[in-house]
């Protein structure tokens, strides 16, 4: 079993029967657990922050792999697209924001394609960020984000309702989570 | 060695090794065992499950089409919401939150072999549909 350690003291610390020092914040790798170690991490001076099998064991690693390891290279494959508040510009007329985000929640910075429908009581255009590639007007459109991943849409209605708008992945969308929609109530 | 090297062959990351809070973000669909036809009406649940094979219970949109001449709809009392589309052969449907299944029923007045599959639309999450489901009509 190997085990990653990392000095959580205020000061460069000894790592017992290693030879070694490590300065604050830094970390080891160690191949076992010994009763050095565990003194020091009993005495609050090292942290154990991961942990990995003996390769030829066969055995798992610690199964935790989690959004916040991936390289963010891999992380801004999954696209998730989040909704701002909607915010009056007057009675028929609303702005709302869709700015792509990554799994642990950072904006993606990169223009990506996606679908917007809404209640076709309702119609939608592209405002200043972003573009819009058809349906422009309309209660579905296809419009793409800017190269910060922010697409604002202006949103007309002049029905008293709450309209339900939804984004959705269309032909030139990457691996897009599009669970979170959003709801405008106009009130005449 | 350094250490380095002696940890790399462990750092290829398989699916056993997704955390499952990781391996939530990314729903399959699957389907159970459809059940006897009953009046031209056969119940098949689908069923949502994360890459580890665990149910995933969670509510995600799903765009259903099956073989033209069939009908799809909930079954009565069963879990999950028809958004649109029920009665048709191209439904837009909600898991139940609870269970992240959606009880199907599939109507066909004939005698064959309807395919029902699985694909995303507006408001899905990262979903997999990569299998359908055949229901055999006597």
């Amino acid at each position: 079993m190997l085990i990653k350690l990392r000095n959580i003291s205020s000061t460069t610390i000894d790592v017992p029967g290693h030879g070694m020092v490590l300065k604050p914040g830094a970390a080891m790798w160690a191949d076992a657990l010994t009763a050095d170690l565990q003194a020091a991490i009993e005495g609050g001076f090292m942290e154990i922050i991961d942990q990995v099998g003996d390769p030829s064991s066969g055995e798992l690693p610690d199964g935790s792999v989690t959004a916040a390891k991936l390289a963010v290279g891999l992380l801004d494959r999954y696209v998730v697209v989040d909704w701002s508040d909607p915010e009056a510009v007057n009675p028929t007329t609303q702005r709302v924001s869709i700015q792509l985000k990554n799994l642990i929640g950072g904006d993606i910075a990169d223009a990506h394609t996606l679908r917007v429908t809404c209640d076709d009581r309702a119609s939608i255009t592209v405002g200043e960020s972003g573009t819009v590639l058809s349906g422009d007007g309309s209660s579905d459109l296809i419009a793409r984000t800017d190269p910060e991943g922010k697409l604002d849409l202006v949103v007309s209605c002049d029905q008293a309702i709450t309209v339900s708008i939804a984004a959705g992945p269309t032909q030139l969308s990457p691996l897009l989570d599009c669970r979170d929609c959003c709801d405008i109530s106009f009130e005449q | 060695m350094p250490i380095q090297d002696a940890v790399s062959p462990v750092q290829k990351v398989t699916t056993n090794e997704l955390a499952k809070e990781f391996a939530d973000n990314f729903a399959i669909v699957g389907w159970d065992d459809p059940g006897a036809e009953a009046d031209d009406k056969i119940a098949v649940t689908l069923q949502l499950t994360n890459p580890l094979d665990d149910d995933l219970a969670v509510k995600e949109r799903i765009r259903l089409t099956c073989t033209t001449g069939a009908t799809m709809n909930l079954v009565s009392a069963g879990a999950g919401t028809v958004l649109s589309g029920a009665d048709s052969d191209d439904m837009i449907i909600e898991t139940d939150e609870t269970t992240g299944s959606f009880d199907l029923e599939v109507t066909y007045a004939g005698a064959g072999t309807v395919t029902v599959v699985g694909g995303a639309t507006q408001g899905s999450g990262f979903v997999h549909c990569g299998e359908s489901v055949d229901l055999t009509f006597a």
